[in-house]
């Protein structure tokens, strides 16, 4: 009896106590803690951009430097979801690319296509704001004229 | 007792309830607030992972492998990385093995937060959750700094790693698990664990026994709350981490039963603590330069042959079995999860308790809905 | 007794001079202005308190909050209300559609109804009624019918759990929150509320709070069981958005779920205010109310809200820091703890002022 007795006061007691306690905590946030929110996109701080509140590795958006590429297509072979389409026309004596699409509403950013370009010419950007009103305009053309392909200078070189 | 029984109740708890975390489906047969059964259906969120595993070659199948536990891509890159390189004998870095220790650890302790915080959100406690979110939250900057992405890292690859530590990694780390360990989970228990109406939520509830959890193949945290100290990382060790000293955590019945909800969530708070001791551990040991990938021919085929591996993930043993014809796509590759089981099992235990409790019990499980369907 | 509408009554009529025709608009306008100043008065401070409890609640979170509309957000609860109003109003096909309409407005009205007898200092009191605190006792269990009344017809099973967990749970703390109102009363000897208001003083030691030890535990019953009666964490079963989707509100939408809140903030505020009333001196400044000048009286106003504003922010802090009891522990807390603390201090009251001739603990020390 007296056990139980003990016990009903000793559960008050500890239902205060930690009650207390918790609150104490959150008082303390209350008081004191800054807020850590990042008010993108309009009040980043002083001359930020959507750029600097991404690391440098970010993945974001793929670009082509079309200047380098040797139009290997091996980005194309490799996206596991095939989001990249690249034609190549011989115009003359060159190769030329006729074109280099990007879906970036497919795309899911995993990189392989960038660890994968011999010549490092698709790289990401750090831009990641896509939000468009239609889904067309994330089919992104790197290439508005046929260009000549940059000759495999990189691979002579290690070669 | 039973003629006091009125007439079953059925709810339909799901797909899109706000407690069952992700696409999951119960059908509960309940008495009032008092439930009968709650029959889990799962398969809403099944995406045939396995299927696309036939039809790309091995390493474009990383990406996909993020998404099978999207709280802890890192552990699921590195069980599928694993595998192929036992199937094909190749040789990983020093420093990428380092490197995928530190990150999977990393990730579970990401994981474990969010796990945490989901069970206490459902209890309605919203604070922990957000302040657990908040810790997520450097964890994410750690990992985008590393690889550029802050859910589905992709950052494994078969045969190392993709990218080497950035400048600055180590200190970030160390400073990250510093304030993990000695000060943020001591201000998460007093705020949340030892709050006496959380443990009298969470005591006796959902009560596991070890023999039942064996029967029913539980794995991860939830077979360690019921005090079976079986974990990968110690009874089969892979990759490196027989190096490390760290221990297994496993329940005793802290508050209430061996096996109840305290259990298992305390076994994940304890997680917490032992991955930052294996991540100081892993920092002190990285070697400082080094090659982090080893260089696979272009058109990768691995020889005939079958294998299975198993990792240990946040949400318990992961099992990749992979069967290769020597082509360059995999032949079959079945995948085995944590939360599977432990979906089942949530059934089993939720015979004659409350509504809130089950909603208690799915938490307490952490079941991810990807991952039981993949 | 003072009573808004009569005083409203009087004035018109000593304006326009009594005949059998205005009198009907005299009667109509003595009426219906006390009602407009109840609704807007709960309307602005309930949407200020989802406002406050909204910045509260990030600054516990480390956020910021709303911090958009107008300076520092603050008109973030009009740009809502305006949202809500907009939206489709949303009836399901097999609900019952005339208790489903009705219930947001009877939910609604029992505050309103409380409201009337809430003393905001000084002579700003709609209606003085002798009976003001068991009124107010007694319109505030007219929210259950319109939580059953609605979860019943939303013809819902989350809603109809909901309704009844609600039932269940006001009707149980309805009685330690009724007990440890009556400590008070056992001082005061009566339930007007502005009587009880004047019967304490303007300093902490006149407070019935800190009347005798008993009245002091009666305090924090009456608050816990005050947050069990307005459904706040963590108490708050009737809507428990993780187990029962949303409640008893599950199927509603736009200006009658508006209307729900509007009513779980104004509980707020009336909770509050009635704690602050009967155990924490409410505005008195230690003037009488009716007779002292507009400067005075309109600083009872500030004294009252001073004390009103921290006890609201109470409610507040505590929902953003505990988890959500069990249906059954809830009710083993009511019916084991709740009742019997609040019924012995009801009794140990009695017998202290039995033995010391009806005066405070203050009034031993200071001999």
């Amino acid at each position: 009896m007296t056990n139980a007795a003990a016990q009903y006061f000793r559960n008050i007691k500890d239902a205060v106590r930690t009650t207390a306690k918790g609150m104490k905590i959150t008082l303390k946030y209350w008081l004191r803690e800054p807020a850590i929110t990042i008010e993108y996109p309009d009040r980043l701080g002083e001359g930020r951009t959507a750029d600097d509140i991404v690391q440098d590795r970010f993945r974001g958006f793929l670009r082509l430097d079309s200047s380098i590429c040797i139009g290997c297509l091996q980005c194309m072979k490799t996206c596991p979801i095939d989001c990249i389409l690249i034609t190549t026309e011989k115009i003359g004596e060159e190769r030329h690319l006729t074109r280099f699409d990007v879906d970036q509403s497919k795309c899911m950013y995993c990189g392989l296509c960038v660890e994968v370009c011999p010549t490092s010419a698709i790289t990401f950007s750090k831009r990641f704001e896509g939000a468009c009103y239609d889904i067309r305009e994330l089919c992104i053309s790197h290439i508005h004229q046929p260009a000549p392909v940059a000759k495999p200078k990189a691979k002579e070189k290690e070669g | 007792m039973t003629e006091f029984l009125s007439d079953e109740m059925v709810l339909n708890m799901g797909p899109h309830h706000p407690s069952t975390h992700g696409v999951l489906r119960f059908i509960l047969q309940t008495d009032g607030e008092m439930m009968r059964r709650a029959i889990p259906d799962v398969g809403f969120l099944h995406r045939g992972i396995e299927k696309i595993a036939e039809l790309l070659p091995y390493q474009a199948f990383m990406p996909y492998t993020d998404r099978i536990d999207y709280l802890a891509s890192i552990c699921c890159n590195f069980g599928y990385a694993l595998t192929v390189e036992r199937l094909a004998q190749i040789e990983v870095p020093e420093k990428a093995e380092y490197l995928r220790v530190i990150s999977a650890e990393l990730t579970r302790i990401g994981s474990h937060f969010v796990g945490l915080g989901a069970l206490l959100l459902d209890l309605g406690a919203v604070t922990p959750f957000v302040h657990a979110l908040r810790e997520r939250e450097v964890y994410n900057d750690l990992m985008e700094s590393l690889c550029g992405a802050r859910l589905t890292h992709n950052y494994v690859r078969i045969g190392g790693v993709s990218y080497d530590e950035p400048p600055g990694f180590r200190e970030k780390t160390r400073r990250f698990i510093d304030h993990i360990e000695y000060e943020f989970l001591d201000e998460f228990n007093e705020l949340a664990s030892f709050n006496t109406i959380f443990i009298n939520r969470m005591k006796n509830v959902g009560v596991i026994t070890a023999e039942d959890a064996i029967e029913h193949s539980l794995v991860g945290p939830n077979l360690r709350g019921s005090g079976v100290k079986h974990d990968i990382r110690k009874n089969d060790p892979y990759s490196i981490y027989n190096r490390f000293n760290f221990d297994i955590p496993v329940g005793h019945g802290k508050f209430g039963t061996m096996g109840d909800c305290y259990d298992r969530y305390w076994v994940r708070v304890e997680e917490v603590m032992e991955s930052c001791r294996i991540i100081r551990q892993a920092l002190e040991l990285m070697p400082e330069t080094g090659p982090v990938r080893t260089k696979l021919p272009r058109v990768f085929k691995p020889p005939k042959g079958e294998i299975y591996v198993r990792t240990e993930c946040p949400r318990g043993e992961m099992g990749f079995y992979l069967i290769s014809d020597g082509g360059k796509n995999p032949y079959r590759l079945k995948i085995r999860t944590g939360s599977f089981s432990a979906a089942a099992m949530i059934g089993e235990v939720s015979q004659g308790v409350m509504v809130a409790d089950l909603v208690t019990i799915i938490g307490s499980f952490d079941v991810v809905a990807p991952e039981i369907d993949r | 007794m003072h009573n808004l509408a009569e005083i409203i009554y009087q004035f018109l009529a000593g304006r326009f001079g009594q005949s059998a025709l205005l009198e009907p608009v005299f009667t109509l306008a003595a009426y219906l202005i006390p009602c407009i100043v109840a609704l807007s008065l709960v309307s602005v401070i309930s949407g200020l308190l989802t406002y406050f409890e909204r910045k509260v609640s990030a600054d516990i979170q480390n956020r910021i909050g709303p911090n958009r509309v107008g300076p520092y957000g603050i008109f973030q609860f009009i740009a809502d209300g305006v949202k809500l109003l907009m939206k489709e109003d949303i009836i399901p096909d097999a609900a019952d559609r005339f208790l489903f309409r009705i219930a947001p407005y009877i939910v609604l009205s029992s505050t309103f109804l409380a409201v009337i007898v809430v003393p905001f200092g000084g002579p700003f009191i709609i209606a003085d009624l002798d009976i003001g605190l068991i009124f107010i006792v007694v319109v505030s269990s007219l929210v259950v019918v319109g939580f059953l009344m609605s979860g019943w017809a939303s013809n819902n099973k989350w809603a109809l759990l909901g309704g009844i967990r609600s039932a269940a749970q006001m009707i149980s703390y309805e009685i330690p929150a009724a007990l440890s109102l009556l400590t008070v009363i056992l001082i005061t000897g009566t339930f007007s509320m502005q009587q009880i208001v004047m019967k304490q003083g303007p300093w902490p030691w006149d407070w019935f709070i800190f009347h005798n030890p008993f009245t002091f535990v009666a305090f924090f019953l009456f608050m816990i069981s005050g947050l069990a009666e307005i459904n706040r964490l963590p108490f708050d079963f009737p809507e428990a958005e993780s187990e029962l989707v949303s409640g008893y509100n599950t199927e509603y939408s736009g200006m009658r779920f508006g209307i729900f809140f509007l009513a779980e903030f104004a509980n707020i505020f009336v909770s509050a205010s009635i704690t602050a009333t009967v155990f924490l001196g409410g505005g008195n400044i230690g003037l009488d109310p009716y007779t002292s000048g507009i400067a005075p009286q309109l600083f009872m106003v500030l004294v009252f809200f001073a004390k009103v504003v921290p006890l609201c922010f109470v409610t507040i802090w505590v929902r953003w820091s505990l988890p959500r009891l069990r249906l059954d522990q809830m009710m083993s807390m009511c019916w084991k703890y709740f009742i019997p603390l609040s019924f012995s201090c009801l009794v140990l009251t009695a017998l202290w002022l039995l033995a010391f001739n009806g005066n405070g603990v203050f009034w031993r020390i200071s001999g």
